[in-house]
């Protein structure tokens, strides 16, 4: 396992080569979105963008539960609960983008460029959903702390396109409203939204907003019946009766008795996932995240600036999955728009080794950034990677409804390390106390403790730094031999034997003057 | 007049450079040697001067495939091959401090003079020695990714010291052994060959520390080996006569 500048270099060019011509256009009639777009054919949609967060399903999945049918009864919470959650976005006439683990990403663009009813159902789904959790699904679910959610809306143009490797095929979005909506979640349970999509409101609407300090709007709580009539003024349904008669058939359908979950010894086949098959591993989170992009893309005016924007984000999003999957053996969880989520599993229960890999790996993605992705693309040169990483216990899962199905990650690690890399700069690494603690002493020099980040970070970290302070630990300090090869390309000085090299001991330097 | 002596008037022709001398010979062979090891260096050779060099970069390759290319210059003493030649960092990419191990005019200080690894009868010598300063320039980018100010590995003090430290280790690290020869290494003992060995053996010293101490002598030459535990025995030791 092991990054190599030329190999990373070629399949970057390989798929820039391969890449076609891509096509931005604005969206101007509704079209099925998942069939429409690919990596080439890209939309400028005007959209309202809403993420739904529940924190307790990562609190839960991590060590909160050691009996074998509560982890189940969770597993199947979360399945129901994003199987209706699906339903209820589509009812209300949205897109399910996806489930980023227990936060749900919607998109209204339906009726197109209408910037009033785009801004309404986003503010209603929210509405919606909080009163979904309270009145139906805690009920269902009684044996746990009552559920809530956090929400976060913004309404403004995105670029969706789809991105994947292998068929193995993602609906995204790149731009403010699809970064914001997420962004503005707060870490209490409320609903907030932006001014672009209180702007947009009617004037019902806007009656349940309140300013906050930090600037988003807050919307104040309905009750059952203030919501309903919100509902049918907008001409829009949603039946708690039908919404609690859909979750007691799921519940029947998916029994605690067929849902399964287990270690992982081998590497985890994503595709193999299922509510039967559930792993629970102690895994590396990870999270990397272009910084810089949204800003990038938006301030891509022509059709033609947003075109080699585009051919610029596809390049790095194919290459920082190649890194986590191909050089390192990890898992590529989900891309979340401009940011990617792997996870690293194996050796199991062995932290230290599963630390060392997810740290190569992270220093390794920041090597593609800062030399092989900017000599193909020297238009990405003010682009740079912030990066987070996290160890925990974590429930990976192949989880929603059928046709939409999402891989997610569980577990409080997996928030840790997303809030990680959020707070990182670009070029940063941000990393948990509990990684810091397993990484090499040579290595833990690197990452001093940073406030600001309330983590352990390295700054400019590449792989070529993390090599040569290995072999100054393991080689040049304990004396050992190097091993000097020399060919047209320059010499290599390593501390591993290979043929033709030659065995050197470092001399011991010296300078006349004291 | 048979036998008339002839006096021929001293030649007036300069001496031949070492790449001039056995018709360049051993100038040929270098440069083979080091088109196939070291492409990136060129020889450059000023005929007023009557010097050598060898300049360009040495490129050193991490296991990653990253390429860091590093211009150097080689100069080559009058004495070459018997005497070393001297490597340069020739652009000021490395710090020119004694920490660092470079002299103020960027030259590499890459062993203690008596720990030379330079081979004058290795044909493939001066190959063998630019390895030497690949590890060296590999070394001083270590010591940048460590980032801590030390040096990535084993070095001399700088000055006395190294010699004094390359001595201790002649003598397997035995102290008392060495406080006992300083004096004589620093040629203020006044001891013979029959005379009691200064160790305090009981021994002659010609039968007990007298071979070690000529080596020590061949080693580090005597005049520097005077001077440095002349110094010594004056600042360390200072009863020492």
């Amino acid at each position: 396992m092991s990054w190599d500048y030329q190999r990373s270099f070629d399949r970057i060019q390989k798929h820039l080569n391969g890449m076609g011509e891509i096509e931005v256009k604005k969206l101007t009639r509704e079209a099925d979105l998942e069939q429409l777009l690919s990596e080439t054919t890209c939309r400028d949609i005007y959209g309202a963008h809403v993420y739904i967060q529940v924190p307790n399903f990562a609190h839960l999945a991590s060590d909160g539960l050691y009996a074998q049918d509560d982890y189940k009864r969770l597993i199947q919470g979360v399945h129901i609960y994003q199987r209706e959650v699906t339903r209820i976005v589509e009812g209300l006439g949205g897109t399910f983008v996806h489930f980023q683990g227990p936060k749900l990403h919607a998109l209204f663009y339906r009726p197109i460029d209408n910037a009033k009813k785009l801004a309404s159902r986003a503010v209603l789904l929210q509405l919606v959903l909080k009163d979904f959790v309270k009145t139906v699904f805690n009920l269902a679910f009684p044996d746990y702390d009552d559920f809530t959610i956090a929400g976060g809306a913004d309404l403004g143009n995105a670029i969706g396109t789809m991105d994947g490797i292998n068929g193995d095929r993602e609906l995204l979005f790149l731009g403010a409203p699809a970064n914001h909506a997420a962004k503005i979640i707060s870490s209490v349970q409320r609903l907030r939204l932006t001014q672009y999509v209180y702007d947009a409101l009617p004037d019902g609407l806007r009656a349940l907003c309140l300013k906050a300090d930090d600037g988003p709007y807050q919307l104040k709580l309905v009750t059952c019946d203030d919501l309903d009539e919100l509902l049918t003024a907008h001409g829009l349904t949603w039946k708690r009766d039908a919404s609690a008669s859909n979750v007691e058939n799921d519940k029947k359908r998916f029994l605690l008795k067929d849902i399964g979950y287990s270690a992982a010894e081998a590497p985890i086949d994503l595709d193999d996932l299922s509510t039967s098959n559930n792993k629970r591993v102690l895994g590396a989170s990870i999270f990397a995240d272009v910084s810089g992009f949204t800003r990038y893309i938006d301030e891509a005016a022509s059709e033609e600036d947003k075109r080699a924007a585009l051919r610029v984000f596809h390049a790095i999003r194919k290459e920082t999955a190649r890194v986590i999957t191909g050089d390192f053996d990890g898992l590529r969880i989900q891309y979340q728009g401009d940011r990617i989520q792997g996870l690293f599993h194996l050796p199991q229960g062995d932290e230290a080794a599963i630390v060392k890999k997810a740290v190569e790996a992270a220093a390794s993605l920041q090597s593609s950034m800062e030399r092989t992705l900017k000599a193909c693309l020297p238009e990405a040169s003010d682009l740079r990677l912030a990066i987070g990483i996290d160890l925990g216990t974590t429930l990976v899962s192949q989880l929603g409804a059928r046709g939409q199905r999402d891989r997610i990650c569980l577990g409080e690690a997996v928030e840790c390390a997303s809030q990680l890399e959020e707070r990182s700069e670009g070029g940063q690494i941000g990393v948990s106390s509990r990684v810091f603690g397993q990484l090499p002493d040579y290595l833990r020099d690197l990452f001093p403790y940073c406030a600001k980040v309330q983590g352990h970070v390295a700054t400019n970290l590449t792989v070529e730094q993390v090599e040569r302070v290995a072999k100054a630990a393991e080689v040049y300090r304990t004396g050992a031999p190097v091993f000097v090869r020399t060919s047209a390309a320059g010499v290599t000085v390593s501390g591993q034997e290979s043929a033709h090299a030659r065995t050197i001991v470092p001399a011991r330097p010296y300078t006349d003057e004291a | 007049m048979r036998g008339r002596l002839y006096r021929r008037a001293p030649t007036q022709t300069k001496p031949k450079a070492w790449y001039q001398r056995g018709g360049g010979e051993r100038l040929v062979q270098d440069q083979e040697r080091i088109a196939a090891a070291f492409p990136g260096l060129s020889y450059h050779i000023d005929e007023q001067a009557g010097r050598v060099f060898l300049e360009g970069t040495i490129t050193l390759v991490a296991e990653c495939g990253i390429s860091t290319p590093i211009q150097v210059r080689v100069e080559f003493p009058d004495g070459y091959p018997e005497h070393e030649p001297r490597v340069y960092d020739a652009v000021k990419r490395f710090p020119h401090e004694a920490d660092r191990h470079f002299y103020p005019d960027g030259r590499c200080c890459l062993w203690l003079p008596p720990e030379s690894r330079w081979d004058t009868k290795d044909p493939d010598g001066l190959c063998r020695f630019l390895e030497e300063v690949a590890v060296f320039l590999d070394q001083q980018l270590t010591y940048e990714a460590v980032g801590k100010g030390w040096w990535p590995g084993r070095q001399r003090s700088h000055g006395d010291a190294g010699y004094v430290e390359f001595v201790q280790e002649l003598l397997g690290g035995n102290q008392p052994l060495f406080d006992a020869l300083a004096p004589t290494l620093a040629n203020r003992s006044g001891v013979q060959r029959n005379s009691p060995c200064p160790c305090g053996s009981g021994v002659k010293y010609k039968r007990c520390h007298l071979r070690v101490v000529e080596e020590i002598s061949r080693r580090v030459g005597l005049v520097k080996l005077y001077a440095i535990f002349g110094r010594w025995c004056t600042n360390v030791a200072p009863g020492t006569k």
